[in-house]
């Protein structure tokens, strides 16, 4: 299946720059809201591979226009979805070895976010505050945030220099910050830590795949999209009205999990290319 | 002069930093997980040459700088000013203050062709070729037939240089050099 590329609501996700086609609509930052509009109406496991659009990412990691590789699993839990990830990197592997590329490995760690923190830095990310957390790296990590600055973004910037640079097997990190949740539900676990329901792949240090147990909840959602303007008006950026097609539909997303890919990341780590320009 | 917001910095853009202009070596777009994204440049202040590192906000921007290299030949000094005059037809002449040629000023001989770095058409910084020519002003007496151990000894060139020379270099003689390591390539049949 497709999903078309221009769609006329944008992401309200904080630090992801939406691409507008002038007044007829946004490029998609990935192609989540049509497909979950999609499932809702017609709950059957999905995929697609499509381009999505980020304003302003330039880097070695980073392209403005990459492709992405998204489904979903009617029915999955997040475990079930990791399997499934598991046997598609299999599949993937076997298929590059008869070009003598070198494949992923197995997915050999899953660690909770929690673990790794306190493996790395000693403390629990789910009850730190932005105080210790800013002490636990140097200063120029945090020197890009200022007053408007969340927990999250403190989080995302001692993960990113402390613990993804060790992240060099496949690794699964899941358990992520309940600040963090984006899409994803929620949930309690019995040692009372809120957490989101989301994992992430990480390959070489770099992430390459984001999954999430998908919330179908559109009260919640409407929440999530006003806390995001909200962040967007204080950093000074543009504020993104609801996507009302979603919004009309989203109580009716059947249970499922849902998996987004970057396709050139993957092949930076499989072929272990510094820059992804160069794939 | 137009500015530069982070997603148009690549190495070779020149901009105003702190008052300096600078050179943008290396231009790293991060973004941790969904957090904020920063960019990490690497920037190379053209008045002084030292290299610095600096984070910025996505989105920020930075002014352009006016510079431009030119191709000129090196004139005279007379004793404040260095004089060099451009080589694309124009004849045109400027004068280069001290900081200005500082470091190059080992390799500076009249009649040469350098790179003059030109902010806002003022001289702040010359680059000489990579490869120069030069007479030897003064070294210990050569010793012939010692070629084979390849050892060297230090040799003082007319613009007061000093490199590692073979043995057999004398006095007088015109050796070539390359100046970004001070080396010693050849000897030069004059």
């Amino acid at each position: 299946m497709t999903t078309a590329t221009l769609r006329s609501a944008g992401s309200s996700e904080v630090h992801l720059e939406n691409i507008q086609v002038g007044r007829q609509g946004y490029l998609q930052t990935s192609p989540e809201y049509a497909m979950k509009c999609l499932l809702a109406k017609h709950p059957l496991s999905i995929f697609q591979i499509c381009p999505a659009y980020r304003g302003g990412e330039i880097g070695r990691r980073h392209q403005m226009e990459f492709q992405m590789l998204e489904w979903y699993r009617c029915g999955y839990s997040l475990a079930e979805l990791m399997s499934d990830l598991q046997a598609m990197l299999k599949h993937v592997s076997a298929q590059m070895a008869e070009y003598n590329i070198q494949p992923i490995i197995r997915i050999n760690e899953r660690y909770s976010y929690r673990e790794l923190f306190e493996k790395h830095l000693k403390v629990n990310p789910h009850s730190v505050d932005v105080t210790v957390l800013a002490g636990l790296v140097s200063p120029e990590i945090t020197a890009h945030l200022d007053e408007h600055a969340t927990l999250g973004d403190y989080l995302d910037a001692v993960f990113s220099d402390a613990i993804e640079p060790r992240l060099l097997a496949p690794t699964i990190v899941y358990d992520f910050p309940a600040c963090q949740a984006a899409l994803a539900e929620t949930k309690q676990l019995k040692n009372g830590d809120l957490v989101s329901d989301r994992f992430e792949l990480y390959v070489g240090g770099i992430e390459i795949a984001n999954a999430y147990q998908e919330l179908g909840d559109g009260q919640e959602l409407i929440r999530r999209f006003a806390s995001n303007n909200r962040q967007r008006q204080l950093s000074g950026k543009p504020i993104i009205e609801d996507d009302m097609e979603l919004l009309a539909v989203i109580d009716d997303l059947p249970k499922c999990a849902g998996i987004a890919l970057g396709i050139d990341r993957l092949t930076m780590a499989l072929r272990g290319l510094e820059d992804i320009a160069a794939v | 002069m137009a500015s530069y917001s982070t997603n148009e910095f690549k190495s070779g853009l020149k901009v105003m930093l702190e008052g300096d202009p600078c050179n943008i070596v290396e231009n790293e777009f991060v973004k941790p997980g969904k957090g904020q994204a920063f960019n990490r440049v690497r920037l190379k202040n053209l008045k002084t040459g030292r290299v610095w590192e600096r984070t910025f906000k996505s989105g920020e921007s930075l002014e352009g700088a006016d510079v431009m290299e030119a191709d000129m030949e090196y004139l005279y000094a007379d004793g404040e000013y260095w004089h060099f005059m451009k080589t694309d037809g124009s004849y045109e002449q400027l004068a280069a203050d001290k900081a200005a040629v500082e470091d190059s000023l080992p390799w500076l001989k009249e009649t040469d062709k350098v790179t003059v770095t030109l902010w806002d058409e003022v001289p702040i910084a010359v680059a000489p070729a990579n490869f120069v020519e030069l007479e030897v002003a003064d070294t210990d007496p050569g010793l012939k037939g010692d070629t084979a151990q390849g050892g060297t000894k230090p040799a003082t060139l007319s613009t007061g240089a000093v490199v590692k020379v073979p043995l057999f270099i004398n006095i007088g003689e015109v050796i070539r050099v390359d100046t970004r390591t001070a080396e010693y390539q050849n000897r030069v049949k004059q």
